[in-house]
């Protein structure tokens, strides 16, 4: 499951996670429950998702174009079965309440959540803000974060020194929050460079959500 | 930290901030609602005042209330939200109270849809509301705009007494860029008329209500006058490759940007191309549109929009001079290969190609 403040980046995290599945030939299904506004989410990359074979579950029809909490049919069924289910929640507390209702519907075994930080998004350079998150997400799933995944960058304005000192930054907020970064997500153009400088932990995605006119 | 990442919608309520608001009031809409939710995040901290009003026209008229005491104040809907708030604005007009209307598009008419659109061109431009007057209407095609004008449309508000409105589709509002933060506004102009408790003078009325005829009139000479000095004074457009363009495409917002992107292509393809992107849809920019009709051999009005409504101010501007076309559908940002395919047939009409 991927959580984080809204804007941090989850939705093209998911979308990859559930790709890169998909392609170890692990039947892969990828939730779409961001439910705040359809505005650039995962439920776009259909035709994405369908030509990788990963199975897409998102409010569908009219409800695909609204903003209110409307979950798929089929979520809980899903949850129960033995896919790699990805979750791609809406941000701050919109995400939570729907993390809260699904959480029990998840063998706890099985059950990892990752939080999601961007630290050049509003209010998420700041440790207390983090924590507040942390806290609360926790709080609604009853489970504990099992790591963060690092994805600093300024899309088109990002260079190598934005990646270094935003990682640098989530590095930091973590260790205070005594939680793991467990990955950190750069573009293709930064992948080699990154990987010398923070070795195995990055972790080479494609966007798919941003749009081509961009 | 200068640069931040940020959706169009949070850039205005920083830009906002910036500016010297104060006080933000407003009922949450999408796809306007981030605006409010980082309001009521950051105005708390800030010693700002955060209202979330129990319906739009409260918000409107609590906007009245603090541009009379001659804060900075501004509220931020959608177009359903801004319907209802056409009394107050028209209240606001005539009242000359400087204040903020953020508009994020969505499609209509009625409850509509909540994808974007730039079907509230009408509205905006024209007032919106009863009687004769005019606001500011200042549409940004970036995040990093959504932020500038945002501190632009504070500083018109103020220097001419209006209600100023930025305008802006769903799209930009969610999209996700780079903005350069700016520094605080620190100098402001004075506001003798505004109602501050009236220690050592004549207290201060503000009131829209002005029953003889004479006084009425006098009040609609002065706001015509008004109008007048903003013409002359306040127009903004940016033009791209106009010197040699056959075919000059017109459109604001998002879509200028897309259709910058079409006018590349367009050109690659061999078709003289170039955009007219009116950055004041009020007051438009008739000069520019008019300058350029005599030297180009078509027009385009691109906008999210079935019907067309910016069309009109490009016909009333080239007075019949150039064929004026349309491309639009609503709901959708169209990309501009697809933008591409359609200049490819309208050049084909014109004998462009």
């Amino acid at each position: 499951m991927f959580a984080g403040a809204f804007g941090s980046g989850k939705s093209e995290i998911a979308v990859n996670y559930a790709i890169e599945c998909a392609q170890q030939n692990r039947a892969a299904v990828l939730a779409d429950l961001d439910l705040a506004n359809p505005y650039f989410v995962s439920r776009d990359t259909a035709k994405v998702l369908e030509q990788n074979h990963v199975k897409l579950l998102a409010p569908d029809n009219a409800m695909a174009y609204g903003d209110v909490p409307n979950l798929p049919p089929g979520i809980i069924g899903i949850l129960r079965q033995n896919f790699n289910t990805v979750v791609d929640l809406a941000g701050d507390k919109a995400g939570s309440l729907v993390l809260g209702y699904l959480a029990r519907f998840i063998d706890p075994q099985q059950f990892r959540i990752y939080l999601v930080i961007n630290p050049y998004r509003p209010f998420s350079w700041d440790i207390e803000e983090i924590r507040d998150l942390k806290t609360m997400l926790e709080s609604y799933a009853r489970h504990l974060i099992s790591g963060i995944i690092s994805n600093p960058h300024l899309v088109e304005a990002t260079d190598f020194e934005v990646i270094e000192q935003g990682h640098l930054r989530v590095e930091y907020i973590a260790a205070q929050l005594g939680v793991p970064v467990t990955q950190l997500t750069v573009t293709d153009g930064f992948h080699e460079q990154a990987r010398l400088r923070f070795g195995e932990m990055v972790k080479k995605i494609d966007l798919y959500l941003r749009p081509s006119w961009m | 930290m200068q640069r931040v990442l940020m959706k169009g919608n949070e850039a205005i309520a920083e830009g906002a901030i910036r500016a010297g608001c104060r006080g933000f009031f407003g009922y949450p809409i999408t796809p306007s609602s981030e605006i409010a939710e980082y309001m009521a995040r950051k105005m708390p901290t800030i010693g700002g005042v955060f209202v979330q009003a129990e319906s739009e026209l409260a918000a409107i008229n609590m906007v009245y209330g603090g541009a009379a005491t001659g804060a900075r104040v501004m509220t931020a809907s959608s177009g359903p939200g801004i319907s209802l708030k056409q009394e107050g604005i028209s209240f606001l007009a005539e009242g000359e109270l400087p204040c903020l209307i953020v508009d994020i598009c969505r499609g209509g008419p009625g409850l509509g849809g909540i994808q974007p659109s730039q079907a509230d061109y009408f509205q905006a431009t024209r007032g919106g509301g009863h009687g004769d007057y005019y606001i500011i209407v200042l549409a940004p095609s970036s995040a990093q705009e959504m932020m500038d004008l945002t501190m632009l449309g504070f500083e018109l508000a103020d220097k001419h007494r209006t209600p100023v409105m930025l305008m802006a589709e769903g799209t930009l509002g969610n999209l996700i860029e780079p903005v350069l933060v700016r520094d605080e506004v620190t100098e402001f102009v004075d506001k003798p008329w505004a109602i501050t408790g009236c220690l050592g003078r004549q207290p201060n009325i503000v009131n829209t209500l002005h029953m003889p005829v004479e006084q009425l009139q006098t009040r609609n000479q002065h706001l015509t006058e008004k109008y007048q000095a903003i013409r002359s004074q306040e127009i903004r457009s940016e033009e791209f490759l106009t010197e040699d363009a056959d075919l000059i495409l017109v459109a604001y917002g998002i879509m200028a940007r897309i259709a910058k992107k079409a006018v590349m292509n367009a050109r690659s393809l061999g078709i003289k191309t170039g955009l007219i992107r009116p950055i004041t849809l009020w007051p438009y920019p008739y000069g520019v549109v008019n300058k350029i009709a005599q030297t180009c051999k078509a027009m385009v009005s691109i906008e999210i929009s079935t019907t067309g409504q910016m069309i009109e101010d490009i016909k009333l501007a080239t007075a019949g001079k150039v064929p004026i076309h349309y491309i639009g559908e609503i709901a959708r940002t169209p990309n501009p290969e697809e933008i591409t395919q359609q200049l490819l047939v309208i050049a084909a009409k014109e004998g462009l190609i």
